[in-house]
């Protein structure tokens, strides 16, 4: 009976293992990791931004275009949410999107698409060739399905990347994880005891 | 001086009306269309319009097209998850609708994209559509906008104070 239980314990705890692999993936250690990497792009003001700029905040980047009318606004929503659950501590993350679709979205349009979720969401754009090289080091895989009215949609990874406050990224949360995961992990990490 | 109690009732009657709630259901031969929503959306975005669709017959029926004032063009997508992990949006000509089943149009799956938004769908704000079906005809619905990343109507998780 007692190896019975055991089993079960076992198989629980994998259970719990791939439970949390599947919804917050950790960095592979040794791995090399691009994610992170510095970029330089434009605000909806034609400002330069720098990730270096903010340093000293914990970051979350996803990658996604205003034109995605079901699942982008789902995961803005949910990292909204996640910085409305955290409270006070949310004073120290700066959300970002990056678009992927540079030919569409840019300028006034880009900041008052930003803006409908949260003041503190800000909306950044590169050159095509920018929004390239910044995806594929942050292993994001976009690409462009042009439909039947002669427009466009994308078919995209849809991830949220946390960076702490020295840049470094720390996790990643797929397209499953909801608000109140998203917010009790960072929590967790901002009190370093993952 | 006679007119007064009813020019009072016909007032009181009209802004009872006006204050209530809009339907959240419509039918029509059989179909119910129940709760329609959609996300606040700016002028020139992509708007996502959400409901569930009852068949009581026992015949089966095709949702054909929809049109909406709000949008260029109005068409069924189903959001699909590629073993890669990507997303991407595919586009149904037509939209089945089995005899008894009832088919939920919901985030992160099935949803009426709404393309070149005419117009800023402000939250709080209704819009109406037009549903053709295949063997129902038309059905006309008021869509309630819902907040920019509401998951359900009426979420009021996380509205701006």
């Amino acid at each position: 009976m007692r190896s019975a239980q055991a089993a079960g314990l076992k198989l629980w705890t994998f259970l719990g293992a791939v439970c949390v692999s599947i919804f917050a993936i950790e960095p592979q250690t040794g791995a090399q990791q691009a994610v992170g990497a510095p970029f330089a792009l434009t605000d909806s003001s034609g400002k330069i931004v720098r990730s270096s700029d903010f340093k000293g905040k914990w970051l979350l980047v996803y990658f996604g275009y205003t034109h995605c009318a079901d699942q982008c606004p789902f995961e803005l929503s949910d990292m909204v949410d996640a910085m409305r659950q955290m409270g006070a501590q949310a004073s120290a993350v700066q959300p970002i999107f990056i678009t992927i679709d540079p030919e569409r979205d840019g300028g006034q349009y880009l900041s008052d698409y930003v803006a409908q979720f949260d003041d503190r969401l800000i909306g950044l754009r590169g050159t095509a060739e920018e929004i390239t090289k910044l995806a594929s080091d942050y292993g994001i895989s976009y690409t462009k399905i042009p439909t039947k009215n002669g427009d466009y949609s994308f078919r995209h990874s849809s991830e949220i990347f946390v960076l702490n406050p020295q840049g470094q990224y720390q996790v990643t949360f797929s397209h499953m994880s909801d608000g109140y995961m998203m917010a009790s992990k960072l929590l967790e990490l901002m009190s370093g005891t993952n | 001086m006679q007119w007064m109690p009813a020019l009072i009732a016909y007032l009181g009657l009209s802004l009872a009306l006006a204050c209530s709630p809009g339907a959240a259901q419509s039918s029509k031969a059989d179909l119910t269309i129940d709760r329609p929503w959609a996300r606040a959306a700016i002028k020139g975005s992509t708007g996502a319009l959400y409901l569930t669709i009852s068949n009581s017959s026992g015949n089966d029926d095709r949702l054909v097209s929809v049109t909406s004032d709000v949008a260029k063009s109005a068409q069924v997508h189903e959001t699909k998850v590629n073993p890669d992990g990507t997303m991407e949006m595919l586009a149904l000509d037509v939209l089945p609708i089995p005899a008894h089943a009832r088919v939920e149009l919901k985030p992160g799956g099935l949803h009426v994209m709404l393309t070149d938004l005419q117009k800023t769908l402000q939250y709080r704000s209704k819009f109406s559509a037009v549903f053709r079906f295949e063997r129902a005809g038309l059905l006309q619905i008021e869509v309630s906008v819902e907040r920019p990343g509401a998951k359900q109507p009426d979420d009021v998780a996380g509205m701006k104070m």
